[in-house]
């Protein structure tokens, strides 16, 4: 057994137990998309929940972390198909693995650097491949640092091609104005950034602005009421699905990348507030799960994948600091899990075999019925 | 052969760092890129380090020119010429911080970490490690002021034992004076340390190297000002960590470490180096253990958690923070201090001689008590009344 299994076999266990799941291993039978009837590819809708940013299995879905996220556990997994060892085997920062599972391509640039990935991105293929409109592919993003993940340096894509891109917090600063602006303090919650980026005021540019003011009138939503919903919000991720309810409200698109991140504050080395984030990222997972089920639009008809971009170091890895960051590189770090849920993803599954965090790129072109063609993560037939 | 690492690059090196790196410039040149910083950053720190780390790298490097073999796996690394300059050996923290991304964005950190890894058996397997003076002892307190009590001690239960029924009175004067008699018979430099969140309790033994964050307020304040102005002016969290790392220590003696040059670069670098040590008191005591531990091997460590302010967001918390002015987090904090204190143990058995090594954590003010030592049953727990001084004749047999 290697260091990556070992990490993934309690989890594993437990699960098999917990929902009653069969092994793929022993009850897989190839099935494609194309052989669903009832699923046809034009109506399929994927969302994606990036369990963000960075949990471990300590605090997950080992025995011990199971506490922490009863939705997941008790409501979610036992409809999923669910991967034990989901492996990155890239730069194990937050923007740039996010970046590279919506590439399906390890991408290597600064983490630290707002930029486009280099590879396409699921975004540009889908939205080439089947002709659709800007607005039926949406990324919603934690900040600025993730603010062009909806589109690729590639120049047989690019900005053009890519998905519509919305920072939260951007929309809030906007809503506040110039003068509101020394309010930000009035949303203690929503503004806090993580300990590993430098935080900045939400709005820095007149692009943003710009960008900014196009999307609040796109949204449909004015300053007033998305201030006054802020005012009951609890975090910058509670900000972020409510901002997802309402585009898939106002647009129904057809594929959605939301990317969590409270988890993060983890850095900041205070361990109930890590928790306190797992806790919350779980019960919102929830909550979009439930969205998808009385949303018209989407339910019975649309594919929910959740998955940490990767993990955190373990307690005992050498040079490392436990849950605090995700320096080593070490199985803890490397090693997560994933979740997939909805009518065309076989239910009832626990999947033993390693796979890796950029073959989802290929999992939700198998869904939606686009061609991946330059990602580099492979198919996961067990899905179907 | 690497040509490139002459002897005037170490001119800015403190002495006894620029004098050993001259010495031994032949084995510096024939390491492997790919670890030289690793190297370079330990003699250009070489004057401020504590005793026990300038034993180990005088240990290292002669281990590495007897065993030129064991750093064979770093030779796998390809590593660009451009790299290779004067100004790095210079400034050898911002060289690790180049190299750490190039290797991340290479992806040839999991070579390096098999290279780490198979390098530290090695030695470990080669060098007999430096035992104490005493069998260690860490003392943790966690809980000031937490109005709740969560299941506590749950990841530290399996090795030791939960004591539900410790008298109060008297156990913070318990602790005290094993504390001071440990240091008073076993006196050396760096072997018995105190660190508190708060403010230091009365009656703590003068021989014992201190630590608190109140205390250390003025040396913080002045780092969120650099954290502040890089924030203000844009920078990025790469400049932000370039620049902390190359901050002087001049104007920044505090507190208790007045006068003491090792235990100044000590502090500054738990500051500097630490993440959230800034802002939350209950970060700061967590990585002081850790350093603590891991840099000064101490024969005793006590440490004291004090509540951390409330989340808010970073701005607003670095504000308070320089104000002196903010919301506390006890019950919170009661958690990151248990999760601490199991990372405290986690450390303790790193060391040499952790089979003699013990520990003792007390939810202050509760009758609540979590030991672990040899002479402790494992994944016990017991509702006995006992005081803490029972407790610490159980847990060290001749105290």
């Amino acid at each position: 057994m290697n260091e990556f299994h070992r990490v993934s076999v309690s989890r594993r266990d437990f699960l098999r137990d917990a929902i009653g799941a069969a092994a793929a291993v022993t009850m897989f039978c190839m099935r494609s998309a194309h052989a669903l009837p009832s699923l046809a590819a034009s109506s399929q809708k994927v969302v994606v929940i990036t369990f963000g940013g960075g949990a471990r299995d300590d605090e997950t879905f080992s025995v011990d972390g199971q506490q922490y996220i009863p939705h997941l556990l008790n409501t979610l997994a036992p409809q999923s198909c669910f991967f034990t060892q989901v492996i990155n085997r890239g730069i194990l920062g937050h923007y740039v693995a996010t970046a590279s599972i919506a590439t399906g391509s390890y991408e290597t640039f600064d983490n630290f650097v707002a930029q486009p990935p280099a590879h396409p991105t699921i975004f540009e293929y889908f939205r080439k491949d089947l002709r659709r409109p800007r607005e039926d592919a949406w990324v919603v993003a934690p900040g600025n640092l993730f603010a062009q993940m909806g589109w690729s340096r590639d120049r047989r894509f690019g900005p053009d091609a890519g998905a519509e891109m919305v920072v939260p917090k951007q929309l809030l600063a906007h809503a506040l104005g110039a003068a509101g602006i020394a309010e930000l303090d009035s949303y203690p919650a929503l503004l806090r950034d993580n300990y590993e980026m430098i935080p900045t005021a939400p709005a820095v540019s007149a692009g943003d602005a710009d960008s900014a003011e196009r999307l609040t009138a796109r949204l449909h939503v004015d300053a007033a009421t998305l201030r006054a919903a802020a005012a009951n919000l609890g975090s910058p991720d509670e900000l972020s699905v409510f901002v997802t309810r309402h585009i898939m409200g106002q647009f129904a698109p057809s594929l959605i990348f939301l990317t969590l991140h409270d988890i993060d504050i983890a850095h900041s080395g205070a361990y109930s507030l890590y928790i306190e984030g797992i806790r919350r990222t779980d019960r919102l997972c929830a909550e979009v799960w439930n969205e998808i089920q009385t949303n018209p639009e989407y339910k019975d008809r649309t594919s929910l994948f959740i998955l940490p971009d990767f993990g955190r170091d373990g307690d005992t890895d050498s040079g490392g600091c436990g849950f605090q960051h995700h320096r080593t590189g070490s199985p803890s770090a490397r090693t997560t899990w994933m979740m997939a849920l909805g009518p065309a993803i076989r239910q009832r599954t626990v999947v033993d075999r390693p796979i890796e965090s950029i073959d989802l790129a290929s999992a939700i072109g198998g869904v939606l019925h686009f061609d991946p063609s330059y990602a580099q993560g492979k198919t996961i037939p067990e899905l179907l | 052969m690497s040509s490139w690492i002459r002897p005037e690059a170490f001119s800015s090196y403190p002495s006894e760092g620029r004098n050993l790196a001259a010495k031994n410039l032949e084995t510096l040149r024939q390491l492997p890129a790919a670890l030289l910083p690793v190297f370079l950053g330990e003699l250009k720190t070489y004057d401020w380090q504590f005793p026990i780390e300038q034993h180990e790298i005088l240990r290292r490097i002669a281990f590495v020119q007897a065993n030129p073999a064991s750093v064979s796996g770093f030779h796998q690394i390809s590593v660009p010429h451009n790299m290779e300059r004067a100004e790095n050996i210079a400034v050898p923290q911002r060289f690790l911080a180049e190299m750490s991304a190039y290797l991340w964005s290479s992806l040839q950190m999991d070579t390096y970490r098999k290279a780490a890894g198979e390098f530290i058996r090695l030695y470990q397997t080669a060098e007999t490690p430096v035992t104490p003076i005493v069998p260690r002892l860490a003392v943790i307190m966690i809980g000031k002021e937490a109005n709740v009590s969560p299941p506590l001690f749950q990841k530290l239960r399996p090795h030791g034992q939960i004591r539900t029924s410790v008298r109060i009175q008297g156990s913070v004067e318990a602790i005290l004076k094993v504390v001071q008699e440990r240091s008073t018979n076993h006196a050396e430099p760096y072997a018995h340390w105190y660190v508190d969140g708060g403010n230091p309790l009365p009656g703590v033994a003068a021989g014992l190297a201190q630590l608190s964050w109140p205390e250390l307020a003025p040396m913080n304040r002045v780092v969120l000002g650099h954290i502040q102005s890089c924030i203000a002016n844009g920078s990025g969290p790469e400049v932000l960590q370039q620049q902390l790392a190359e901050m002087p220590l001049h104007g920044l003696s505090t507190g208790a470490v007045a006068g003491d040059p090792r235990l100044q670069h000590f502090a500054l670098s738990l500051f500097t180096e630490g993440s959230g040590t800034q802002i939350f008191a209950t970060s700061f005591v967590q990585a002081a253990i850790r350093e603590i531990l891991r840099r000064a091997q101490p024969a005793t460590l006590f440490a004291r958690f004090a509540p951390r302010q409330r989340q808010k967001p970073f701005n607003a918390m670095v504000e308070d923070i320089a104000r002196g002015s903010y919301d506390l987090d006890p019950d919170g904090s009661l958690v990151d201090a248990d999760m601490a204190a199991f990372y405290a143990y986690l450390e303790l058995m790193q060391l040499p001689g952790s089979a003699q090594a013990s520990i003792l954590v007390w939810f202050e003010d509760h009758p609540l008590v979590f030991v672990a030592g040899p002479l402790i049953p494992r994944g016990t727990y017991t509702d006995s009344p006992c005081t803490l001084t029972e407790t610490f004749s159980d847990l060290l047999a001749e105290a």
